[in-house]
């Protein structure tokens, strides 16, 4: 918990290939907080699962302090394994977050296996709870200035994509598991897509909740043309630019954004905004899905 | 002290642990005779309930990969101390709808994986112990009727 990481391919490469260049994303990624934040103590390559409680096996461990020895360890063992273990690998590189007062035992993991990476995602770094601190994101916030963090960190990670077959997607930092029904854990962002990107996860919660008036209406909803379409207008702009700057820190760069919470509760209360003055009004006039199939049905039969 | 009240565990058989560890404390680990450095993943309470059986209780839990990971390796740290370990719990408002890919809750609490149709299980010595998920409004129920069964013994 704590850090999510997805890529994208740039350009065609071999399965071997693209797994070589997502571990190279990760030690970069471990590279960036090393020495400063993190200290590596172990890798394991695990197989199935990253537990044995999971139903895992423990295929490698490789015990060094040195990620680049890890990542180079680590590269040799994935390409001589076939490929079903492969795809249903997980690497962790294991060690120890010091935060000056508070010591936290961490990990960096790559998730190549598809069903861990659904719920867990191409990279994800996170720390295990401690006392006060449930999460990763909450020390982070407490002892780092996250604008400038955040900052160096992406543009470390889109700098490694250079030459290599995968860029750097989207990045959540998220308390616990980011999902789809409730950005509200969330505590910052670098989304494609820039505004567009935003409105896409607020949409997609909203259309994940009973609220009659839009349950009625998300089925014959396409929403890539609802947040296109809502993103295009001025005034959509003009509402979300104002909200958002009170709660938030906004870094674009090109087609992409960073946004950093000011607080714990910036994510919610902007969810919240964006649902009541953009999303449902946005929404209102739109016919529900039994009116669209009524439609359907009076048009069929006017047909035949 | 303020975790205690903090912190509700579950109660089995409708009682509540008679002795509680909190393992976030290096001094109650020593105590336990768990090794240098275990602390950094490790769960939060060892707790000993009537009727002699050992929990380890990880709590508010954010991500199920790890909780099972912190229970899996505070198991092998107790064992390794020649310490009885019955069952481990996790305590979570709830199973996100993305968690819910992989882990379900089944109506006796215990953990299960979709993925591979089995039980989620922690070796422990010689043996499994089941994980246990219980959501906090469930423990706050218990709470609540432990407390009225005292109420009503109180006023018998």
């Amino acid at each position: 918990m704590g850090i999510y990481i997805d890529l994208y391919t740039i350009l065609p490469a071999s399965y071997y290939e693209r797994v070589r260049h997502k571990l190279q994303f990760c030690i970069a990624a471990l590279k960036f907080f090393h020495e400063g934040l993190f200290a590596l103590q172990d890798a394991e390559l695990w197989i199935g699962a990253p537990s044995e409680a999971s139903g895992g096996t423990l295929k490698e461990t490789v015990k060094t302090t040195d990620p680049y020895l890890a990542g180079e360890i680590l590269e040799k063992f994935l390409s001589n394994l076939p490929y079903d273990e492969v795809s249903q690998s997980i690497v962790m590189l294991n060690g120890v977050w010091d935060f000056d007062d508070v010591k936290l035992g961490g990990y960096f993991s790559v998730n190549f296996s598809k069903v861990w990476r659904d719920v867990y995602h191409d990279i994800e770094i996170g720390a295990y709870a401690k006392k006060d601190f449930a999460d990763l994101v909450d020390i982070l916030w407490v002892t780092q200035d996250m604008e400038s963090l955040s900052r160096k960190f992406i543009a470390a990670l889109r700098k490694t994509a250079i030459n290599r077959s995968l860029g750097l997607q989207t990045m959540f930092f998220s308390r616990g598991v980011p999902t789809e029904e409730d950005p509200t854990n969330l505590m910052g962002a670098y989304l494609h897509g820039e505004r567009r990107g935003l409105l896409r996860i607020f949409y997609k919660a909203l259309s994940k909740t009973k609220d009659p008036e839009v349950a009625s209406r998300v089925p014959a909803l396409n929403d890539t043309f609802f947040v296109k379409t809502l993103a295009a207008e001025e005034i959509v702009n003009e509402r979300l630019v104002k909200e958002m700057e009170e709660v938030m820190i906004i870094e674009r760069k090109g087609d992409s954004a960073t946004y950093i919470a000011k607080n714990q509760d910036s994510f919610a209360n902007l969810y919240e905004e964006v649902s009541k003055t953009i999303l449902k009004p946005g929404m209102g006039k739109l016919p529900t899905a039994e009116h669209v199939k009524n439609l359907i049905e009076s048009g069929l039969k006017k047909s035949s | 002290m303020a975790f205690f009240l903090k912190e509700k565990v579950p109660l089995f058989d409708g009682k509540p642990p008679d002795a509680r560890y909190l393992l976030d404390d290096e001094a109650q680990q020593k105590l336990l005779g768990f090794s240098h450095n275990s602390f950094l993943k490790i769960a939060d309470e060892y707790d000993h309930y009537p009727g002699c059986k050992h929990a380890v209780i990880e709590h508010k839990s954010k991500n199920l990969r790890d909780s099972v990971k912190q229970l899996e390796a505070t198991t092998k740290e107790l064992v390794k101390a020649h310490k009885n370990v019955d069952v481990t719990v996790i305590v979570a408002e709830k199973i996100s709808h993305t968690e819910s890919k992989i882990y379900k809750k089944t109506k006796d609490h215990r953990l299960y994986d979709k993925r591979r149709g089995a039980f989620f299980q922690i070796r422990a010595g010689n043996h499994f112990v089941d994980i246990l998920v219980y959501y906090t409004v469930e423990v706050s129920k218990m709470w609540e009727e432990y407390s009225r069964r005292l109420d009503r013994w109180a006023s018998t």
